[in-house]
C-alpha cells in the first residue's frame, strides 16, 4: 500500500495547523480511510489535546527515532473513529530530538500503513519545519486573511518550492465573510494572487472550533458546524471529488444555503 | 526550406524579429542563423526589436537567443508581447537593457516569493512576480514581467542611470544607486499600466512605460 504522505505547514503561528491535522485526519478517517496524525512540534505538542488524546500516550516520537519502540507501537488509535490514529510528540524534548533523515524513515513507514499520514508542523522554519516537511508527498499551506500571515504562507512557499515538493495547496482559515464584504478584511482573490497556489479549502471563523478543540472533540462530528462542514469538504477534495467551495455568506443559514446549492 | 521561421521586418522605431512559434526553439535558432550569415553586413550593428505575442519565452531560450544575435553584432533592445487575454489592445513593451552592452543579464522565470533574496551583477528580469518580503538586486537595471510588490534595487553600488520597470509597480521600496524612494501613502489604483522608475535630478521618480517614453527615451 502506498499512501499518501501530507504536511500541514504556516510558517506562522496560532493560524490553525493543528485544527486542520486533527479535523482533516479525522474526516478522512469517517469516509473510511486509515489515517494517522503525526504531530511533529516536539516540545510543544498540542495535537494530542485538539484530539482528545492526551492520557492515552505511553511512547511518542522521540522514543521511535531514538529506538526505544517501533513505529507501531507510539501510535494511538482515536476511540470515536477506529480508521483514525495519533502519532505524538514528545513533550519535554525539543526539535533537534529529531533529524530529517529520522523522520523521512518514519514517514516511509507510515506510507506503507496508511491510506493518508497527516503531518502537523510546528510554526516557524527552522529544524522543526524541515522535518515536517522532508517525507512529504503534499503540502497544505495554512493562511489567515492577515497580511503578516500571508507573508509567512509566501515564505514557506518559497521554501517548499525550493525543497522541489510538487503538489502544494493553499487553505484560508477564519475568514468572517461580513467583514470581506465590508472591505475590512482581505478577499481570497487577493490571496491567491500574491501566493499563485491552487486553493484546496476556505474555512470560515466558527466559535464551535474554540468549544470543541478545548473539549478533544473534533468539530467535523458536529453536524452543525459551518468549520466542520469546511474540513468534511476538504477531505473530500484530498480524495479527488470535486466539491464546489461553500458560500460564506454568514446572513444565511446552512439550510439556506444547502438550499440554495441544490436550487430548490 | 519554403517558409522562413524568423521573420524581419523595418517599422518606425527600428527592426523588428518575428519568431513563428509553430516552429521549435532549436529549428528558429538554426533559421535565424542563417539568416544572419546571408546578410551580414546587413545586420551587423543592427538594433532589433523581438515581437513574442503570448507565447512565453524560457528562460534558456531566451539566453541562447542572445547569444546567437550577439555573435552577429546584433543588439536585442527590446521584446514585445501582447498581454495575456486581448489580442486587440496595444502591446506592452519591455526595453532589454541595452546602452550597457558589457552587463550580464540574469533572467529568472518564476514567483520569488518573501525571503528569497534574488542578486545580479548585470541586469535582471523577473519573469513573474516579485512578492511583498522578497528582495532583487542588480548592478544594472531590473525589469519585471509581472507585479514588482517587494524590494528592488538597481544600479548597485553606484549606476544611477540604472531603472527599475514593471507591469505593475507597487513596490515596498525602491533604491536606484543612492537613491530611495517609497509608494504614497496613498491607496494605488490597482489596474495600473507598466511603470518605470528612474533618477533624474530629483531622485527616483515614476512614470509609465508605454512604447513612446521608451523610444523618446531611446531617441535623445
Amino acid at each position: 500500500m502506498a499512501g499518501r504522505v501530507i504536511t500541514v505547514t504556516s510558517g506562522k503561528g496560532g493560524v490553525g495547523k493543528t485544527t486542520f491535522s486533527a479535523n482533516v485526519g479525522a474526516a478522512l478517517a469517517a469516509l473510511g480511510k486509515k489515517t494517522v496524525a503525526v504531530d511533529t512540534d516536539v516540545g510543544l505538542r498540542n495535537l494530542d489535546i485538539v484530539m482528545g488524546l492526551e492520557n492515552r500516550i505511553v511512547y511518542d516520537i522521540v522514543d521511535v527515532v531514538e529506538g526505544r519502540c517501533r513505529v507501531q507501537k507510539s501510535i494511538i488509535r482515536d476511540k470515536r473513529i477506529d480508521t483514525l490514529h495519533l502519532l505524538p510528540a514528545a513533550q519535554t524534548r525539543d526539535k533537534t530530538a529529531v533529524t530529517p533523515e529520522s523522520m523521512e524513515k518514519i514517514c516511509a513507514e507510515l506510507r506503507d500503513m496508511f491510506d493518508f499520514t497527516i503531518i502537523d508542523s510546528p510554526a516557524g522554519i527552522e529544524r522543526g519545519f524541515q522535518n515536517a516537511v522532508v517525507g512529504a508527498d503534499e503540502i497544505v499551506v495554512i493562511t489567515t486573511p492577515h497580511v503578516s500571515a500571508i507573508r509567512d504562507a509566501d515564505r514557506v512557499i518559497g521554501l517548499v518550492e525550493a525543497a522541489e515538493k510538487q503538489h502544494i495547496s493553499l487553505v484560508v482559515n477564519r475568514l468572517q465573510p461580513d467583514m470581506v464584504r465590508r472591505g475590512d478584511m482581505l478577499d481570497i482573490p487577493d490571496m491567491l494572487e500574491i501566493l499563485s497556489i491552487p486553493p484546496l479549502g476556505i474555512i470560515p471563523e466558527d466559535e464551535s472550533i474554540v468549544t470543541t478543540s478545548n473539549k478533544g472533540e473534533l468539530a467535523t462530528q458536529m453536524p452543525k458546524s459551518l468549520a466542520g462542514q469546511a474540513y468534511k469538504n476538504i477531505a473530500r477534495r484530498i480524495l479527488g471529488e470535486e466539491v464546489p467551495f461553500m458560500s460564506l455568506e454568514s446572513s444565511e443559514s446552512f439550510l439556506q444555503w444547502l438550499k440554495r446549492m441544490l436550487k430548490l | 526550406m519554403s517558409k522562413s521561421g524568423v521573420k524581419f521586418s523595418g517599422t518606425d522605431y527600428g527592426l523588428l524579429m518575428r519568431l513563428e512559434w509553430e516552429t521549435s526553439f532549436p529549428q528558429l535558432l538554426v533559421e535565424l542563423e542563417e539568416h544572419l550569415q546571408q546578410s551580414l553586413s546587413f545586420f551587423s550593428g543592427a538594433q532589433v526589436f523581438l515581437e513574442v505575442g503570448q507565447r512565453p519565452i524560457l528562460q534558456r531560450d531566451m539566453e541562447q537567443l542572445t547569444v546567437v544575435l550577439e555573435r552577429y553584432d546584433v543588439a536585442l533592445q527590446g521584446v514585445i508581447s501582447a498581454p495575456l487575454g486581448s489580442s486587440q489592445r496595444p502591446a506592452v513593451m519591455a526595453p532589454m537593457p541595452h546602452p550597457d552592452a558589457h552587463a550580464t543579464l540574469h533572467i529568472e522565470r518564476r514567483t520569488v516569493r518573501s525571503g528569497e533574496k534574488i542578486a545580479a551583477d548585470g541586469h535582471v528580469i523577473i519573469m513573474g512576480d516579485i512578492n511583498p518580503g522578497a528582495e532583487v538586486i542588480a548592478g544594472s537595471s531590473i525589469f519585471v514581467w509581472g507585479s514588482l510588490k517587494g524590494t528592488a534595487y538597481a544600479g548597485v553600488p553606484d549606476r544611477s542611470d540604472a531603472v527599475i520597470a514593471a507591469l505593475h509597480l507597487a513596490p515596498i521600496q525602491l533604491r536606484i544607486a543612492g537613491h530611495i524612494a517609497r509608494p504614497p501613502e496613498a491607496k494605488s489604483d490597482r489596474a495600473s499600466s507598466p511603470q518605470l522608475a528612474r533618477v533624474n535630478h530629483n531622485g527616483i521618480v515614476v512614470e509609465s512605460w508605454d512604447r513612446h517614453r521608451l523610444f523618446q527615451q531611446r531617441g535623445s
